[in-house]
């Protein structure tokens, strides 16, 4: 007899560039350098991603915002950036090596991370292209949905990525935890 | 628990903010002139009323963002959420 389909997997995400950017939206010089750079608009709409190319935006805040590149481009993407960002009151940080991804896929990836976190995981609510930075068992994450299938990132600090892999492994053994995660 | 609207984020727990006490207290513009008595009620003086009560709260686990919620402190109810520097819904935030 066959293995029942796995309800959720988990998957530790390659390590991928990470950087955070800082900067006053109002400025008009602002948006319009980074654009330059990256070839797109900064997502404005409250916890929502873009993506284009080989580079995805997360909102972080009003002000704040994470871009996500290929692990070998992030130094190459901070510099393009701070050298078109050189008199703006902002900052460009490149923070890849402090936290790692985890992918949670499946038709009961929601119900897993829904054990951990208050966000409201409705997938007509938190839609395709949709992040948020909250706590996820008492640890502080960013979640973000990059498409419509049930495929969730959670991003979370290195130190605490081993508690958050324990935890997620606990937490979907009941849906037949298909694990790869080497 | 409080279900609390960011202005940004919209309804989150209450496990993602930070409560920061009463809100609209005014640094005295010349401490010089205060005396003790009146420096420490800057200092450590807030208002405990039984009813609505305006406070600063932090988005500390989500958008990072500082701003003012009007809670009643005897029904827990949310009445108003405000950005900083936006006057308060009800008038007077002086």
């Amino acid at each position: 007899m066959a293995e029942p389909a796995p309800g959720v997997e988990l998957r530790i995400c390659p390590p991928r560039g990470r950087i955070d950017l800082r900067g006053d939206p109002a400025d008009p010089a602002f948006p319009t350098a980074v654009a330059g750079v990256l070839g797109f608009e900064l997502p404005s709409t409250p916890n929502t991603s873009r993506s284009a190319g080989a580079a995805t935006v997360l909102w972080l805040g009003p002000d704040a915002w994470l871009i996500e590149t290929e692990r070998a481009m992030e130094a190459a993407v901070a510099e393009r950036l701070a050298q078109a960002l050189p008199d703006l009151h902002c900052s460009v940080a490149a923070v890849g090596d402090g936290s790692v991804a985890f992918s949670v896929s499946g038709p009961r990836a929601a119900d897993v991370l829904a054990k951990g976190m208050t966000l409201d995981l409705d997938p007509a609510r938190f839609r395709a292209g949709h992040c948020a930075r909250s706590l996820l068992a008492r640890i502080p994450v960013l979640l973000h949905r990059p498409g419509d299938d049930f495929i969730y990132e959670v991003t979370a600090a290195r130190s605490y990525s081993e508690y958050a892999l324990d935890w997620l492994h606990d937490a979907a053994l009941e849906y037949g935890d298909a694990a790869g995660s080497s | 628990m409080l279900l609390i609207p960011c202005p940004w984020c919209g309804a989150r727990d209450e496990s993602e903010f930070t409560c920061g006490g009463e809100a609209h207290i005014r640094r005295p513009a010349d401490p010089d002139a205060l005396d003790d008595a009146h420096w420490a009620d800057y200092l450590f003086m807030r208002a405990n009323p039984k009813g609505s009560h305006r406070e600063r709260w932090c988005h500390s686990h989500g958008c990072g963002r500082w701003f003012n919620v009007e809670r009643d402190t005897v029904t827990h109810g949310i009445v108003s959420v405000y950005r900083m520097g936006e006057p308060p819904p009800g008038g007077d935030g002086s």
